[in-house]
């Protein structure tokens, strides 16, 4: 299969009848080293562009989802720079268009599944993260990581309220954080990401709720203990540390056992691990994940 | 003929929600989620004409008080709000088909009519027990909307009316459970319905029982000023006052009843 550079620009349509042809193997070998199980690729057509740039979980910019699109025009992606710290032997401050030479791009078809209950299939562009952590020699302390966004008031109008603690911040067991589905994203539809979408650099790990998969990253730490998140900071009692999306843990508001896929009008069964059980439920073996959610 | 038109008017705006709402639907312009679109609209209207059925009495005791301070022919004229009584079970009518349509919305395609997935919601999320009480007690209100359920009711018509406050109430709090901090929209229902609540409050302390007072006719030999003043206040109950009646003259009322709608 081809190697699809960041430069070549996929318009939305051709990229739909690109799917066609490429089928299931769509952009999910990696030349990472640890492939990818070939059954992670999804059979599913994805949301539009339009789908996935208006509606959009991102409190930095406001809490209602259909205007973040337009509050994001304010803010400016570039210059910037994502540090790699920690419990590591090689930390290093990247410049953002340097990772993106260091790190083949690949497109990869995953499902988003909010803890609202809503839900997509996006194209994402970008790399698995256990590359850019193993460029930088994790050492033994290194047991999480962490990651913590931008804080930028003077372009984010939702930091100006404290809704939550900025800047946000999300943690990956160091295990979930190398699994190849963990994923780096730079763009969407074969383009640059969209700045409601998380600009320039977002996490995907898409068998846990959306709000797992922080946006505009500026810091990766590696760490010793688990680090403090910010929705389980600001209500423990609903959300975990882990997150994985899962049916059979409640949720006081939205349901976790149904979601329902943008564009559609009926509801859907949500799957364990948002149906990606096969690729990632060792990693959580013996564990209660009704204690651990 | 004005009121008419009036009422004509009110229906036109009560069915407006709804017609939009299908043509939405049928046009595919129902937005990204249009699941959450359609409960969203459909609760929305809901607890909308629910706050307009509980502010005709409010706003007929404003025009009663304006009337007073105007002794006018105008302040009369003003007294005319009385009529708004008789577009009160249209209102809450209204409501009640909105409600039913969110519950049947949310029945059909959030649940797919599956008993084992409602009583999960029930249970487990608050917001969900939260509406179908309401939804509960919404229902007997409308079933006694009938005249001749009136009849057969008598005085405890009122006392079951009473239901429609802690109806409202749960109505709005089932709406701000479940929506996210931030977000204006229940804030000003709850403030609204604070309003209407607190407006009947302050009548009922200051001894207003009734919803209308009794103007004195102008140019007339006409009652003495603590008839006026003091209106027959046997003939509704407080605080809901359902009085059907607008009496504007101080000519002796024959015995309760709700269902006799003077012109």
């Amino acid at each position: 299969m081809p190697a699809v550079r960041p430069s070549e620009i996929t318009p939305e349509s051709l990229w739909q009848s690109r799917r066609a042809v490429l089928g299931a193997g769509l952009g999910l070998i990696a030349g990472l080293g640890r492939p990818v199980p070939a059954r992670a690729a999804i059979q599913e057509s994805p949301n539009s562009l339009e789908q996935i740039g208006r509606h959009n979980n991102y409190y930095e910019f406001s809490t209602a989802k259909d205007v973040v699109w337009k509050l994001a025009e304010e803010f400016h992606p570039r210059p910037w720079t994502v540090t790699v710290e920690g419990a590591v032997e090689r930390p290093r401050t990247w410049d953002f268009d340097d990772l993106l030479k260091a790190f083949a791009q690949e497109d990869r078809l995953y499902r988003l599944r909010c803890v609202e209950g809503w839900a997509m299939v996006v194209p994402w562009r970008g790399w698995s993260l256990g590359a850019l952590i193993a460029q930088a020699r994790p050492t033994s302390q290194a047991r999480y990581v962490e990651f913590v966004s931008v804080h930028r008031p003077s372009e984010m109008i939702g930091q100006r309220q404290g809704v939550l603690e900025w800047p946000y911040r999300e943690g990956l067991r160091i295990d979930e954080a190398m699994h190849p589905l963990t994923m780096l994203v730079t763009g969407a539809y074969g383009q640059s990401l969209p700045a409601q979408n998380g600009a320039p650099l977002r996490l995907a790990v898409p068998w846990k709720y959306g709000f797992k998969s922080i946006k505009a990253i500026t810091r990766i730490r590696l760490v010793e203990r688990a680090p403090v998140t910010a929705w389980s900071q600001a209500a423990p009692s609903e959300y975990g540390f882990y997150a994985n999306v899962n049916p059979e843990v409640a949720h006081p508001r939205w349901s976790q056992r149904r979601e329902v896929r943008l564009g559609e009008t009926a509801k859907r069964p949500t799957l364990p691990f948002n149906g990606y059980a096969e690729e990632v439920a060792h990693l959580y073996a013996g564990m209660d994940l009704g204690q651990h959610f | 003929m004005w009121f008419n038109a009036f009422r004509a008017l009110s229906v036109l705006a009560c069915m407006a929600p709804g017609l939009w709402l299908g043509f939405e639907w049928s046009a595919g312009e129902l937005g990204i989620d249009p699941l959450a679109r359609l409960l969203r609209f459909s609760g929305l209207s809901a607890i909308s004409l629910l706050l307009v059925t509980l502010s005709v009495t409010p706003l007929r005791r404003l025009s009663v008080a304006v009337a007073r301070a105007f002794e006018a022919r105008f302040g009369r004229r003003l007294s005319d709000w009385n009529k708004l009584i008789r577009l009160r079970r249209q209102f809450g009518l209204f409501a009640f088909f909105y409600a039913s349509l969110h519950i049947g919305l949310y029945l059909w395609l959030d649940i797919g009519f599956s008993a084992h997935e409602f009583a999960h919601d029930v249970l487990e999320r608050p917001f969900i027990s939260l509406g179908l009480m309401t939804y509960l007690m919404l229902v007997p209100l409308a079933a006694s909307s009938t005249r001749s359920a009136m009849r057969a009711l008598g005085r405890r018509w009122q006392a079951l009316h009473t239901l429609v406050y802690p109806a409202a109430i749960a109505a709005v709090l089932h709406d701000a459970v479940h929506t996210k901090l931030g977000q204006p929209l229940p804030l000003w229902t709850a403030g609204l319905l604070a309003l209407l609540l607190g407006a009947r409050l302050v009548s009922w302390r200051l001894g207003d029982r009734t919803p209308s007072g009794e103007i004195a006719p102008r140019g007339r030999e006409a009652v003495s000023p603590s008839t006026a003043v003091a209106p027959p206040s046997s003939r509704c109950s407080p605080p809901s006052a359902a009085c059907a009646s607008a009496p504007r003259t101080a000519a002796p009322r024959r015995s309760w009843r709700p269902w006799s709608r003077p012109g």
